[in-house]
């Protein structure tokens, strides 16, 4: 039986507008991440699902609930927990290697050897002395995701990191990640708005409602991995998740 | 598809062409001066300059005079700059210092340095402190807004980001992520500091401390005009060298952009 | 182009003998340097008693702080009549400046100013020890501050320091800057010594700074030329009338200054300015030890030539001066034949 990772418990979170004004943006969220599960997070921009993984990342205060880790509640932000955003957020004045050591440099020690391991992670163990200016939109992405690990992280925060990357390069990413993933046994929470790439990696899938700001339902993926995009089993989650996203209803 | 022939030509052609062009004003200048149509105290011939220039540097005045030109210039810049960006910096980080000091400084900047002399000779005599503090001036008012503008200015999310990776303290934000992202915008203010700063030297030793400026008053007092033009190139020479200079430096610091 | 490269030509020829050519003028206005310090005392009171009106072009007063900007002012000719030292006349004249001294100011109107450490001891020794003893002391060379070189003050301070075998560059440190420089920079005590004129030397001792005069004009060099009249050639040659008159005022003035001293120092310290100088102090100034009326430019050749090869000692010329070039009495001897009244000033 696998232990509890991360824990959610009744959490709210509202934000007050310049004209003070208030927005919910997370309502009453409850959720349990098992250890070494890899989560998706599903839903339309808008719905809360950063938001949501910004407060996990200690980044942002909940409003009201408690975010527990190990059984801990959570006080900031923290080593154990990586995160890789969408617009991949690299420091541009350090090389790809001292990105990658920015985490280690933090904590003190050896941070060479390091790096240079989670760089060959993501298969950019030639490019350590490159400056981010150089490099294509995808390889930014594996240097985000190599940065993350290099404090090895227990728990893996990925916002959108495959969104705004060309479709032959996100699957590529995408069945990067899940060597990683297999190879480290972390614990991932993965925010997407696509039920396909939500599919295609997750164990189970939470579906946010759009504007509601809290959690519809779960969906368990049971299908074997390697799994086929086109597969009848693949399309029948995928359907699935769709109609209870309401986006099937004339079916 | 045939450009302006001019740029077609060769470098080599280019440089010729340059050349020419710098020896036929020279030439032109010689000529009128030749010709006497102006007295020596008017307008003093390129190669009384140039006489004028070597003479300069033989008996020494030009490297000595030079050299407090420069004590006073690098003293001023290193205190004016060092304050402006630690301040600059603070100002950009604290909400509440900004709201104090924004005022202050708001209202003192439109002060130009120049105007501080008669408190300069009080606080320090006809020193090299005295000028040093007038540069130090107008390059702090510099760098402290360029460095207060490019930390206003970078990209906050970077902050996110070095906090996820285990960066809490502040000190530990300032120097791994503030510095470097606003360094392009610091360097920009140090540059022209470093500019504004050297046309300062000159005006500050107009009022009696050894060096260029007073060197180019005097001889003006004494109409020797080819003295006051050997040192108008010595500064045109210098400032060329040290802004070539730290345009390398910049270009070296910024390689990542 | 070679039709071209003929017009360039053509016009550049139009051009030069444009400006060989005499341009004929008319004298709309006379521009008058003077700096506000006591030597330019005679401008001040035929101003204040409207005396240019007598000359029949309008007057132009332009106040400079120290002698050798009015040389370059002149030397741009943007000032045609200038109340200044010997030094920068001779300067003017060296350089090819067409202009004639034609009147005397005051003489031996220098004193050094020293702080009190430093008096004491010259009167002691006066001599290099003195200087040495100083900067002993101290730790530094004596800082003296005075105008800028080319100046008198600054010309008759190395002739003392000369005289007493002291090197003006490792013994002392000279500072040189204009009138309100050097006052400030003595009141607030951030030089030891100056050398400076009235009404300066008055100031400085109505001051509580521990500072007292050490040697006076006369000491350094008897008979030593102060300021003088000076005067664009270009006027003498087309309107003498009105040089007369300029020297008539100037024997005037000079009259004013050493009969009706009250009167003199009620208009010297409205010119200067009555926060920079009060009547008081302008009045006291005016018994100074250290100002001599002297109108006659026939006094001052010699001191004027033995000042000039000193100039030449220095480097600041290659040759002397001639006199015939410098001086011209035509106008002096004229006013003096006309009115003996003011003979002997």
């Amino acid at each position: 039986m696998r232990s509890t990772k991360l824990e959610v418990r009744e959490l709210s979170k509202v934000f007050r507008t310049v004209e003070g004004r208030e927005i919910l943006a997370l309502k009453d969220i409850n959720l349990e991440v098992l250890d070494g599960e890899l989560l998706c997070i599903l839903g339309s921009s808008g719905c809360g699902k950063s938001t949501l993984l910004r407060i996990v990342a200690g980044l942002e205060q909940p409003s009201a609930g408690d975010v527990l880790i190990n059984g801990r509640p959570l006080t900031g932000p923290g080593p154990d927990r990586g995160m890789v955003f969408q617009e991949h957020l690299l420091f541009p004045w350090r090389t790809v290697r001292q990105n990658v050591e920015y985490g280690l440099e933090v904590k003190g020690g050896p941070k060479t050897a390091r790096a240079q391991e989670c760089l060959s992670m993501v298969g950019l163990e030639n490019s350590s002395e490159q400056y981010p200016k150089e490099l294509s939109g995808g390889m930014k992405q594996r240097v985000g995701i190599a940065r993350a690990l290099a404090n090895d992280p227990a728990i893996l925060l990925m916002d959108e990191p495959f969104a705004s990357v060309d479709a032959q390069t996100r699957s590529d990413l995408q069945a990067m990640l899940l060597t990683i993933w297999w190879g480290t046994r972390k614990t991932i929470l993965f925010v997407t708005h696509s039920v396909e790439e939500a599919v295609y990696l997750a164990d189970r899938v939470i579906l946010m409602g759009s504007g509601s700001g809290h959690i519809i339902d779960t969906v368990s993926v049971d299908l074997p991995r390697p799994r086929y995009r086109v597969s009848p089993e693949f399309n029948d989650v995928r359907r699935d998740i769709l109609k209870r996203l309401g986006f099937l209803t004339g079916e | 598809m045939k450009g302006n022939p001019v740029l077609g030509i060769s470098r080599l052609g280019r440089t010729v062409v340059q050349c020419t062009s710098v020896a036929g004003f020279l030439g032109l200048w010689e000529g009128l001066v030749w010709l006497g149509l102006f007295p020596p105290y008017l307008l003093p011939a390129p190669t009384a300059v140039a006489t004028t220039f070597v003479d300069q540097i033989g008996n020494g005045n030009i490297p000595r005079l030079l050299g407090y030109s420069l004590r006073h210039y690098a003293l001023g810049l290193i205190w004016g700059v060092s304050l402006g960006v630690l301040l600059g910096l603070c100002m950009a980080w604290s909400r509440q210092l900004e709201l104090v000091l924004d005022p202050i400084i708001a209202l003192l900047r439109p002060i130009p340095p120049l105007a501080w002399i008669p408190f300069a000779i009080i606080w320090f005599g006809i020193t090299t402190q005295a000028a040093a503090f007038l540069i130090s001036l107008g390059a702090f008012y510099i760098t402290l807004y360029s460095t207060y503008g490019g930390v206003k200015g970078i990209d906050w999310r970077l902050v996110d980001v070095a906090r996820t990776l285990g960066d809490q303290s502040n000190w530990g934000i300032i120097r791994r992520i503030v510095i470097p992202a606003a360094l392009p915008a610091i360097l920009t203010g140090i540059r022209t500091s470093l500019g504004q700063g050297w046309m300062t030297v000159v005006a500050a030793e107009m009022f009696g401390i050894q060096g260029i400026g007073l060197k180019m008053l005097e001889a003006a007092g004494l109409l020797s005009m080819d003295v006051v033009m050997a040192y108008m190139a010595v500064i045109g020479l210098v400032y060329f060298g040290i802004d070539h200079t730290f345009r390398t430096v910049e270009d070296r610091l910024l390689r990542w952009r | 182009m070679s039709t071209r490269l003929t017009k360039v030509f053509l016009v550049l020829f139009v051009v030069m003998g444009l400006l060989q050519v005499p341009v004929s003028w008319a004298l709309d206005k006379i521009r008058i340097g003077y700096m506000p310090i006591l030597p330019s005392a005679h401008e001040f009171i035929a101003a204040e008693k409207g005396w240019y009106r007598e000359l029949g072009v309008p007057v132009e007063e332009i106040r400079f702080s120290s002698g050798p900007p009015i040389v370059q002012a002149f030397a741009a000719g943007q000032v045609d009549v200038a109340y200044f030292g010997i030094g920068p006349a001779l300067v003017s004249v060296a350089k090819g400046i067409k202009a004639k001294v034609v009147a005397s100011g005051v003489t031996e109107q220098l004193a050094v100013i020293a702080v009190n450490s430093f008096a004491d001891q010259y009167q002691k020794e006066p001599n290099r020890k003195a200087f040495l003893q100083f900067a002993k002391a101290k730790g530094r060379p004596l800082k003296i501050a005075t105008f800028p070189p080319g100046s008198t003050p600054n010309v008759m301070l190395r002739y003392w320091l000369d005289k007493l075998h002291v090197d003006p560059v490792k013994d002392v440190e000279i500072l040189s800057m204009g009138a309100s420089g050097v006052r400030l920079a003595v009141l607030s005590q951030k030089v030891d010594a100056t050398m400076i004129l009235e009404p300066i030397i008055t100031i400085i001792r109505h001051s509580p700074i521990p500072y007292r005069i050490v040697v006076y004009g006369k000491q350094i060099l008897p008979g030593q030329p102060g300021s003088i009249l000076f005067v664009r050639q270009s006027i003498i040659d087309e309107r003498p009338d009105i040089v007369e008159k300029l020297v008539h005022m100037h024997l005037k003035a000079t009259k004013i200054l050493v009969e009706k001293r009250d009167e003199a120092a009620g208009i010297i310290s409205r010119k200067i300015g009555p926060e920079a100088l009060p009547v008081k102090v302008a009045r006291e100034s005016l018994d100074s030890k250290a100002l001599h009326w002297v109108a006659n430019p026939h006094a001052i050749v010699d001191g004027t030539m033995t000042y000039n090869r000193f100039q030449v000692k220095l480097g600041t010329f290659k040759k002397g001066v001639d006199p015939k070039d410098l001086f011209d009495f035509r106008f002096y001897d004229r006013v003096i034949k006309a009115h003996p009244e003011y003979k002997g000033y």
